[in-house]
């Protein structure tokens, strides 16, 4: 029976980000948060898996009962069938070594799985290392960024799309996969989904029961970016000049404004 | 009062906000402009179990709280400003709930799972040409014959009139008929399920017409003139002569979706003002946001939207202590005030905000583009009256708290 890990993050919504006007850092209290845009299709494809050969899919998160319990039961009302929560109240900082540490810690306490699938990258943050990194520390197969990903007769087919062009993987499990945003448009639980879900519990572990040194790192601020803006005007007075004013124009837009 | 939302009231917001934003936003104009929902987005609906989201589990429904179907309601219009599919959800919630409170089990096992699955229409009949406001002089009039009610008389003003001929199994409203005599009064009204349409048959008797309303397009309206149109007494809801009082239930329960609808729509109105506020500049590049007075009218309608959110959501968190927890310290007529609170202000409350949002976006809000005119227009059937007219939530407010006796010499 296939048993997949599902990590999901609490994300804020970066497009109701609002910032200081006087510092330019932004206030995060008012900034609502709900489950990655990634780590849902994680999910979907998770559970896509799921309804087509049977299975249990768990989803992890390391935070606060307070603040991640709601995107728990989202995940549950979404069909996962079990969860963890590893907790700490510092869960901002931890540092990606240790996140990736926690994961791993928490593959061997509670595995062995089939399959890790997670999101590509967080919806605010977004290095997308920690898939990569929780591969390598697993041993484990890796494809990351998969655009579309299909499971049938055993087998995995990944296609991600990188600069230079489409991949096609073929792998067995165990494995971990990295899926964009793009890979499909999550199931919206039903009202009947998330009054089953309320019934389900998660079980909480403490960070320290899975890793003994817990790196921290100190944002010291965050910044809007601000695109810097050209002000360009090609004047054009004769029908002849228009050929040439548009290929200036173009080059500028291929460069980058 | 503090005021929170349950975990799973908040998931659910959520699910309905991603619901409305990949069916119905991008197709929201267009259900107004050609006066029609789709009958795959309202199968859709059903599948999202919005529809009798407050009905038991028994009878086909969601097993809901009525705080998630105010939800529901509220986020739908966000995304259709004009109101419809909001109404057409919030119709075939509040009047099937009433149906499971008083109908008989065979008539609630017959017609809720219909309206769940989204296949069938149940709304609400009670307004005939005198006034919707007089319910106790209505003159549609039910005989007893045998075990069938013979009906005979006419409704006007009716929404949902072309859906029930349309839809696949068809449905209808809960109605209400003199039954008793035809005097003037409220103690002889009794209320029917009726079916003019059901499992595909149109039945005999039953003749509809429909009207062209200036707003909240995707919706129909009409009437109907029943003539010898025969109803099963399995059909009848609650005790006979009773009906006024199980209707006035009922609009209580639908006040309170209808206010939420008005809070959806309004909040997208502002919700657009504020880009448009920010992003147009006149007088030497200033920023309309930048003006003070604008800032105070901004202000002030927020307030307004928000007082009326905060009746409309202690509305609904009462229904569901009177109906879902049975709260025994609590009756259906303690619902009064706190509903006609919500049903005066929020309609007014969108009224207003968009009065003042097309105004400030000049000759452009005046624009059909602008698309503003359409929310302003369908909640504005809710200040003319629609579920209730404004003057009787003014009456029943004053009435309940000067006391009956001292308002009726």
């Amino acid at each position: 029976m296939m048993k997949i890990l599902v990590p999901i993050k609490l994300c804020y919504d970066v497009g109701q980000m609002k910032f200081d006007s006087n510092t330019g850092e932004p206030i995060l209290d008012a900034v609502p948060r709900s489950m990655g845009e990634a780590d849902r299709c994680a999910l979907e494809e998770a559970l896509k898996i799921k309804d087509s050969i049977g299975g249990e899919v768990v989803v992890v998160t390391i935070g606060e009962a307070r603040t991640h319990s709601k995107m728990l039961r989202d995940a549950f009302a979404m069909g996962a069938t079990g969860g963890y929560l590893v907790s700490t109240g510092d869960y901002d900082k931890i540092d990606l070594n240790t996140v990736t540490m926690i994961f791993k810690a928490l593959v061997e306490a509670t595995g062995p799985y089939d399959l890790i699938i997670m999101g590509a990258g967080s919806t605010d943050t977004h290095s997308s290392l920690l898939p990569p990194m929780l591969g390598a520390k697993l041993g484990i197969k890796t494809v990351v960024g998969i655009d579309k990903l299909e499971y049938a007769d055993g087998e995995i087919t990944a296609v991600c799309t990188y600069g230079d062009g489409s991949y096609t993987y073929k792998l067995k499990p165990p494995a971990l996969l990295s899926v964009t945003s793009e890979a499909n448009l999550p199931r919206i639980p039903t009202i009947k989904d998330i009054l089953r879900a309320k019934k389900m519990k998660f079980e909480e572990l403490s960070v320290e029961s899975l890793v003994e040194n817990i790196g921290k790192v100190d944002v010291l601020g965050i910044e809007k970016y601000i695109v810097p803006r050209k002000k360009l005007i090609w004047e054009v007075d004769s029908e002849d000049k228009l050929a040439e004013a548009l290929e200036n124009i173009l080059s500028v837009l291929r460069e980058g404004v | 009062m503090y005021f929170e939302f349950t975990e799973d009231e908040e998931i659910f917001r959520e699910s309905v906000e991603e619901f409305s934003r990949r069916y119905i936003e991008p197709i929201w104009v267009d259900i107004d402009e050609k006066n029609t929902i789709p009958f795959d987005l309202i199968k859709k609906m059903g599948e999202q179990g919005l529809f009798a989201i407050p009905v038991s589990e028994e009878y086909g429904g969601m097993g809901g709280s009525f705080m998630m179907t105010t939800i529901a309601a509220e986020v739908i219009a966000y995304y259709d400003p004009a109101v419809a599919i909001a109404v057409y959800m919030l119709l075939n919630n509040g009047w099937p709930m009433a149906l499971d409170l008083y109908g008989t089990d065979e008539a609630k096992g017959e017609i809720l799972p219909k309206v769940a699955s989204g296949d069938a229409f149940f709304g609400i009949a009670s307004t005939e040409s005198h006034g919707g406001s007089d319910v106790a002089g209505i003159k549609s009039f039910a005989k007893k014959e045998g075990d069938v009610w013979i009906a005979n008389g006419e409704k006007v003003f009716i929404s949902g009139v072309r859906e029930v001929q349309e839809l696949p199994a068809g449905g209808g409203w809960f109605y209400l008929a003199k039954t008793g005599s035809l005097d003037w009064g409220h103690r002889n009204i009794t209320a029917f399920a009726l079916l003019p349409k059901w499992n595909g048959e149109l039945k005999n008797g039953f003749k509809p017409t429909l009207y062209e309303e200036i707003g909240r397009g995707g919706l129909s309206s009409g009437g109907f003139i029943l003539e010898d149109f025969e109803i099963e007494d399995k059909y009848r809801i609650g005790e006979e002569n009773k009906g006024f009082y199980y209707v006035l239930e009922g609009f209580n329960i639908a006040r309170i979706l209808v206010a939420a609808a008005c809070l959806g729509s309004a909040q997208w109105a502002l919700d657009q003002a504020a880009e448009w506020l920010k992003n147009r500049k006149l007088f030497n590049g200033r920023r309309l946001s930048s003006f003070q007075g604008i800032h105070f009218r901004y202000a002030e309608l927020y307030a307004e939207l928000e007082a009326a959110r905060l009746f409309t959501y202690r509305a609904a968190r009462l229904v569901d202590k009177l109906y879902m927890e049975k709260d025994p310290t609590l009756k259906p007529r303690d619902l009064n005030i706190p509903v006609a609170l919500a049903k005066l202000k929020a309609p007014e409350a969108a009224v207003r905000i968009y009065e003042e949002v097309l105004k400030w976006y000049g000759a452009y809000g005046y624009m059909k583009e602008s698309n503003i005119y359409r929310g302003w227009l369908g909640t504005f059937s809710y200040v003319i009256g629609a579920e209730g007219a404004q003057n009787i939530m003014r009456l029943i407010i004053a009435r309940d708290l000067l006391g009956g006796e001292y308002i009726r010499e």
